[in-house]
């Protein structure tokens, strides 16, 4: 942000952040839950097998959907905090403007990726729900709902990558190299 | 085709995409490409497909039990346990380290962790008691390295998915290399720091002893509980991961008392975002590999290679090399899962252990964490510190050799690895 930023732009700029920190939280909930009840039930399933000589693919099942879908929306929130492995030989070498220009060229195509698994993802949930599609295990859940967690995880990345580029192209309009100053405002 | 495909890949990995999402990218224009829209179906069908395994779900079961353990410091006790022991030896420290890092590989399946667990409390700790800086870096970036080889180990667990193998046995080939490795690693340190000016350390009293491994006592259980657990039949890779969350979480709420309830979330959401780091990048890997598949890539190499008559020897060999190079440059798990439809076929054509050939593969993996650029232990030891990678790199680089020869005589030496499970 300039120094000379109108009352109005920091307006929009304090919504985008409210909205940030609430898509954040809600990220961080259910990934963190999710997996929280994967792991809960798996150790139950140790105990019911242990005990009763019970065992259950319907939990086996839920599981792996838990954990697909913590995957996919915790994802979004990696993206955002950059645990994602980066190869960064090159860009870490290079003018701040290169490669702020270079890094919005790669999350401008992580968008489109992204567009991509979404709108097939969406396609295939679609198909899925046509047919009836349900898991193997007794449980016979629909099987568009784990495959949801594709197209919805897809577009949250898309919303991630977006604040990336904006971030940069801010900076890039600003003429403001330096990213912890960024921070500082 | 080819050289679309990985140029492709190049410009965007060195753009800054992250792996996963660059993988998926290239693979799927270059589909494109060959097999116009009806193959896009395709991609987010792979990426779903491929992470949905009851094995895979153990990787982040393993994640979360060493972020507990981390968080509740539990590794802070853990090493106190060690260095009432043997802290007051000349070089004990030095050991304290090496044991703290097995122990850790021991209930965590990944080097990094095993690096930053052990690396925040021993470096400092010993370069108190004035070992040598650079030699306390390098040792300490090289036996986090056993992370990936003492079970459970992540890449072993992706590697059993790849190769249908049985993860518990992969497991289990993984230990002895992993004892030999670490204590060559040792010997090493001790013989570089021999001279070092040590601050004399007062032998730990009998109650302070007593005390000391009462304490540790309650993580170092959970080793035997993991491998016990796995090797006797009483339970899946996966199911042991989620019971050492358990007990790790019993041991950090009520032994430890280092975090409390409510800080659980955190510590979720963080062990979900790294869990989708590598699970995302086998979704990308996947899609990539498929179109590398198409294109016969895999399937042309295999046939130059076995017209080509090289012997098994050489062939190894060539793994190694090819191995250690790709490692400078992309992660473990992509490596993993692109080389080994090219290595697969032929392994088996040469009569070469699946198993074995793991360990090898694993051991290159955790030469690569030591090699930049992309060396993610050299990077966490230096953050630890605040040293340039530079000075990390040199304090590695006798350890590195140490972690070579033993690379050699595992590959040549198949007794070390698959000798355990009684196959010649």
């Amino acid at each position: 942000m300039p120094a000379t930023a109108g009352k109005d732009e920091y307006r929009t700029l304090k919504v985008e952040q409210r909205w940030d920190a609430v898509l954040s939280n809600v990220e961080k909930y259910i990934s963190g839950i999710f997996l929280g009840i994967a792991t809960l039930l798996v150790v139950v399933a140790v105990i019911l097998r242990f005990c009763f000589g019970y065992s259950s693919s319907i939990i086996e099942e839920a599981v792996r959907y838990l954990i697909i879908w913590s995957v996919f929306v915790g994802g979004s929130l990696a993206l955002k905090n950059n645990v994602h492995i980066t190869v960064d030989i090159l860009t870490i070498r290079l003018p701040v403007r290169t490669r702020l220009v270079l890094q919005t060229f790669a999350y401008l195509a992580g968008i489109a990726y992204c567009i991509l698994l979404a709108v097939k993802g969406m396609q295939l949930v679609h198909n899925s729900i046509l047919i009836d599609e349900r898991t193997t295990s007794a449980w016979r859940l629909p099987m568009f709902i784990p495959r949801l967690a594709v197209p919805v995880g897809a577009m949250l990345f898309i919303v991630r990558f977006a604040q990336k580029a904006m971030e940069n192209i801010n900076a890039l309009r600003c003429g403001d190299w330096a990213g912890e100053e960024m921070e500082q405002r | 085709m080819t050289v679309l495909a990985i140029g492709t890949l190049i410009v965007l990995l060195l753009c800054g995409l992250p792996i996963a999402f660059a993988l998926g990218l290239a693979g799927l224009i270059t589909l494109y490409l060959m097999m116009g829209g009806e193959v896009l179906l395709a991609i987010p069908q792979m990426s779903f497909v491929s992470i949905d395994s009851f094995i895979l779900m153990a990787i982040p079961f393993f994640i979360l039990a060493a972020e507990i353990m981390v968080a509740g410091g539990v590794t802070k006790h853990l090493i106190h346990g060690f260095d009432v022991l043997i802290g007051h030896l000349k070089g004990g420290l030095a050991a304290v380290g090496v044991f703290a890092c097995m122990f850790f590989a021991a209930v965590s399946g990944s080097s990094s962790a095993t690096a930053v667990a052990v690396g925040s409390i021993i470096i400092p700790e010993m370069i108190k008691r004035g070992y040598n800086k650079k030699y306390t870096m390098g040792l300490i970036g090289v036996a986090g390295g056993l992370g990936i080889l003492i079970p459970p180990s992540i890449p072993l667990i992706v590697y059993g998915t790849v190769a249908e193998q049985s993860v518990g046995k992969l497991f289990m080939a993984g230990i002895l290399p992993g004892i030999v490795l670490s204590m060559s690693l040792l010997l090493m340190a001790l013989f570089l720091m021999r001279k070092d000016k040590l601050v004399r350390q007062e032998r730990a009293s009998w109650p302070e002893i007593k005390k000391g491994l009462q304490k540790a006592s309650w993580v170092m259980v959970l080793p035997v509980i993991i491998a016990g657990g796995i090797y006797g039949g009483i339970f899946t890779p996966t199911e042991a991961a989620a019971v050492s969350v358990a007990y790790a979480l019993f041991c950090a709420l009520f032994v430890y008392k280092g975090i409390r309830i409510r800080d659980l979330i955190d510590i979720l959401a963080e062990s979900a975002g790294k869990t989708s780091m590598i699970l995302l990048i086998i979704g990308g890997a996947t899609v990539f590999g498929y179109m590398l598949t198409i294109l016969h890539i895999p399937q042309n190499i295999t046939a130059a290679v076995l017209d080509s008559n090289v012997t098994k020897v050489v062939f190894l060999l060539i793994v190694n090399a090819t191995l250690l190079a790709l490692g400078c440059f992309i992660d473990i798990v992509s490596i993993l899962l692109l080389t080994s439809p090219i290595f697969i076929p032929i392994m088996y054509e040469m009569g070469i252990n699946p198993i074995h050939f793991a360990i090898i593969f694993v051991m290159n993996m955790e030469l690569a964490l030591i090699t930049p650029p992309l060396g993610m232990n050299l990077f966490i030891v230096s953050g630890i510190l605040k040293e340039p990678i530079q000075r990390v790199l040199w304090g590695t680089l006798p350890f590195a050799l140490v972690m070579l020869i033993n690379l050699l005589l595992v590959t040549y030496v198949p007794w070390l690895s698959i000798g355990i499970l009684g196959i010649k």
